[in-house]
């Protein structure tokens, strides 16, 4: 099945297309009305793909570093880890991740990000193109 | 959890880094007979004390996000200001061996979080720095710590790559054999505080052995390959790689790191220069967003630093051996320009960063 070409056509298409439904100065009710969407987990996976850990040049969907998305009606909640504490980008790629969920998905009134550092990430949490793409089963 | 220093806040300590910097650099000239009024023989103290310690401590600070860690950078680089100023010099010491010690503490909390072998690196680069610090209040001369002071880099930029080496795993002989260099330069270290000089030629070579696991283990092999930033990171470290080997043989060829001959400033500067300046051109793009939540977007600019840098530290190094003091003179000021362009071509990145991505988050 071919796929709307961005989020924003995919959640439009699933309110029933056209222009979006409710202005910003819309009354209460209806931005209740909207906030009644689920985001699937998908999109979510989909938008995390554009944070890039620069030092490998890969997502963090891709590395492994996504352990949970959930969503609720107008709120996405992800938890995400780094592949140590020791690391200074942690706070900045929570950051990002959310950052990228807020353009992807304006749908989602709540974003959640946490760094999470349980259990810790190990490499094989990594998925095979990430593997392959780092050279991994080559001498 | 302790709450964090935000952003704004972090900003005068990377400010008390870069004053040292630029004091540690403007010495270093002095000391080469660029007629700069600087405390030449703070040099050292100033670069690696000073500068390093701030900035890693800094980094530290902002990974375990707790405010005591930030006690730290905000020692050491007090202590810096100490010494380029002058103004309580006597403080300077016991300044540098609280921020070392904080750095320890905080390196302690991660490694009681994560048993590793590459938190354990870390862990034991921290104790180097701590080490070094107490033998300077206990009135050790600067060149007699230096062992330790490269140790506390070396060491550091080493956890880290090991860290990052987990996206290719070492084989456990590989990690096995990291180990053992590990215990090799602890060994060496205590030798040369007991007989220092020739006690560091283990060091040396040690440092050598490390160059090799490192050049043969890090992911830059792979990410060499990608594009943009990834790729100028792994070109900075590799070739950082390339100098450490150097280094560490030079040090070993020269009878051990003792001032005098060619090759102390020149295994010196291929360590330091070469190696750890590389690294860190390579890695402000990744550190700056990471502590300041600014954006530093890649520009092939980046390369001109990294260029300038390795190129001068040629002449530099050339010079050493020819006994060509004119040539080592210009060396030094081409390592000075590049440290300049760097911070010229970084701080230009991330006000492009700021009038592109207005709308980024910036604060945490």
């Amino acid at each position: 099945m071919a796929k709307p070409r961005s989020l924003g056509d995919r959640l439009r298409s699933l309110l029933g297309g056209g222009e979006r439904a409710m202005p910003d100065t819309a009354p209460r009710d209806a931005a209740a009305a909207e906030d009644d969407v689920i985001v699937p987990e998908s999109w979510v996976r989909d938008a995390l793909r554009k944070v890039v850990d620069p030092e490998v040049g890969i997502d963090i969907v891709e590395l492994g570093l996504v352990y949970a998305i959930e969503t609720t009606p107008g709120r996405v909640r992800v938890d995400m880890t780094m592949t140590t504490p020791s690391c200074p980008s942690g706070p900045q790629l929570r950051d990002e991740a959310a950052y990228s969920i807020k353009v992807a998905l304006p749908e989602a009134r709540e974003i959640d990000v946490q760094l999470v550092w349980d259990p810790p990430w190990t490499p094989d949490r990594m998925s095979p193109a990430a593997k392959k793409r780092l050279g991994w089963g080559n001498p | 959890m302790p709450r964090d220093v935000s952003p704004p806040w972090r900003i005068p300590l990377l400010i008390l880094a870069f004053a040292s910097l630029a004091a540690g650099t403007t010495a270093g000239l002095a000391r080469l007979g660029w007629g700069f009024a600087a405390p030449a023989a703070a040099h050292g103290p100033l670069m690696i004390t000073a500068f390093f310690g701030t900035v890693i401590s800094l980094e530290r600070a902002v990974a375990i996000g707790a405010r005591w860690a930030y006690l730290g950078p905000l020692a050491s680089g007090l202590g810096g200001i100490a010494l380029a100023t002058g103004v309580g010099s006597a403080y300077a010491l016991p300044l540098a061996a609280v921020g070392s010690l904080v750095l320890f503490a905080a390196t302690l909390s991660l490694f009681a979080r994560q048993k590793t072998l590459f938190m354990f690196t870390l862990l034991l680069a921290t104790l180097a720095w701590f080490v070094a610090s107490l033998l300077r209040v206990d009135g050790r001369e600067v060149w007699q710590v230096t062992p330790w002071w490269i140790g506390f880099l070396v060491l550091t930029i080493a956890g880290e790559r090991l860290e990052l080496s987990r996206f290719l795993p070492p084989s456990r002989l590989a990690q096995g054999l990291f180990a053992a260099i590990l215990a090799w330069l602890g060994v060496s270290l205590v030798a040369t505080a007991l007989a220092p000089g020739r006690a560091s030629m283990s060091f040396g070579a040690a440092m050598v052995v490390l160059a090799l696991w490192l050049l043969r283990h890090d992911i830059a092999r792979r990410t060499v390959r990608e594009r943009g930033l990834t790729r100028f990171i792994a070109v900075a470290l590799l070739a950082g790689y390339f100098w450490l080997a150097l280094g560490g043989a030079a040090i070993v060829a020269g009878g051990g790191l003792v001032p005098g001959g060619p090759s102390y400033d020149a295994a010196l500067h291929m360590i330091l220069v070469g190696f750890v300046f590389s690294m860190v051109f390579g890695h402000a793009p990744i550190i700056f967003p990471a502590v300041l939540r600014v954006q530093v977007p890649y520009s092939p600019l980046f390369y001109l630093p990294l260029a300038v840098l390795h190129a001068s530290l040629v002449v530099r190094v050339v010079g050493d051996y020819s006994g060509d003091f004119g040539m080592r003179s210009a060396g030094g000021m081409g390592n000075a320009l590049a440290l300049a362009l760097f911070v010229l071509v970084t701080v230009s990145a991330v006000v492009r960063g700021l009038r592109t991505r207005r709308d980024r988050p910036l604060a945490g």
